[in-house]
């Protein structure tokens, strides 16, 4: 019993600290301790990060990216044109039928009441 | 609700998303435990302080680590505790793996009036290895198996340091009794 009466007396002692004049300058060195690691850490993750950012646009300038994609885009818009003017003359063949400007407003119409039916749609579901 | 009216658990939430202010809190309410532990456990002013920094950097660092289950306090104070250790084996300061059992011979003093509430006193008429088993143990709530471990020392030798550490301790905390009659018979 007295051994333990001792040894919670020795605790209670252990969680008494002793008096320290300094305790604010310590906080302080820490807390600057602190703000020096994590202002070093974001230094080095931008160098990081700068350094792969270089490496990367090395990489693109140095690969055939760019005309590529130049001759990709030529291709595609060649592809667009000849469409639209496939289109255009299929579109024309139906304005010239009787009652073809008829078709193509009910047509619009239709559309535009299906793109009304799916807007309130999605206001509901949001 | 300001940063100084949080629980300590709170905060060490706030600190393991980088929150610096609230980590600071809790230097501020722990630093002094940490550093009279260390002092406590035989080290000097200054190596006191740097280990404690360095705890409390580490601290920071493994604060996800810690789930709140005890004290902040207890869990930064074991952090402390093996940074001093830890330092103490680089600096090979720690040659009481072979069995050094006699007191501090410079810090004996004849016990004074009020030395028995004075633990500062008290610890200092311990060997090196039994000041720090008593106070890795009741300092830095470790078992005795995990101060074993952190001192690389058998458990049944830690044990030993505690427990002669302990008989020095209470010869000068308790008063003894009938000390009182005795000086009245002297008086």
């Amino acid at each position: 019993m007295a051994d333990l009466d001792f040894d919670a007396q020795l605790s209670r002692l252990y969680a008494e600290p002793p008096p320290l004049p300094d305790t604010e300058a310590f906080n302080s060195g820490v807390a600057g301790r602190l703000d020096r690691g994590w202002a070093m850490r974001r230094g080095a993750i931008a160098v990081v990060g700068a350094l792969a950012g270089v490496i990367g646009a090395g990489q693109l300038v140095s690969s055939r990216l760019f005309s590529d994609v130049q001759l990709l885009s030529r291709d595609s818009a060649r592809a667009f044109d000849g469409g639209l003017s496939h289109l255009s003359s299929q579109a024309g063949g139906l304005l010239s039928m009787s009652g073809g400007n008829d078709v193509v407003w009910m047509a619009a119409a239709l559309a535009a009441l299906a793109v009304a039916f799916g807007v309130t749609r999605a206001m509901d579901q949001f | 609700m300001t940063i100084n009216g949080l629980h300590d658990v709170e905060l060490a939430a706030l600190s393991a998303v980088g929150d610096r202010k609230a980590y600071g809190e809790l230097v501020r309410r722990h630093s002094r435990a940490v550093r009279g532990l260390l002092r406590r456990m035989g080290a000097d002013p200054a190596a006191a302080d740097d280990a404690a920094q360095d705890a409390f950097l580490t601290g920071f660092e493994q604060i996800a680590d810690f789930r709140g289950a005890g004290a902040f306090a207890g869990w930064i104070k074991k952090i402390a505790a093996r940074h001093y250790l830890r330092r103490i084996k680089r600096d090979a300061r720690m040659s009481w793996g072979e069995a050094v059992d006699g007191p501090d011979q410079d810090a004996v003093q004849e016990p004074q009036a009020a030395a028995y509430i004075d633990l500062d006193d008290a610890l200092r008429t311990l060997s090196e290895a039994e000041r720090l088993s008593v106070s890795l143990c009741y300092g830095a709530d470790l078992s005795h198996a995990e101060a074993a471990e952190a001192l690389n020392l058998p458990l049944g030798t830690v044990k030993s340091h505690v427990k002669r550490g302990l008989d020095k301790l209470r010869a000068r905390l308790v008063p003894p009794s009938g000390s009182d009659e005795r000086r009245q018979e002297h008086g």
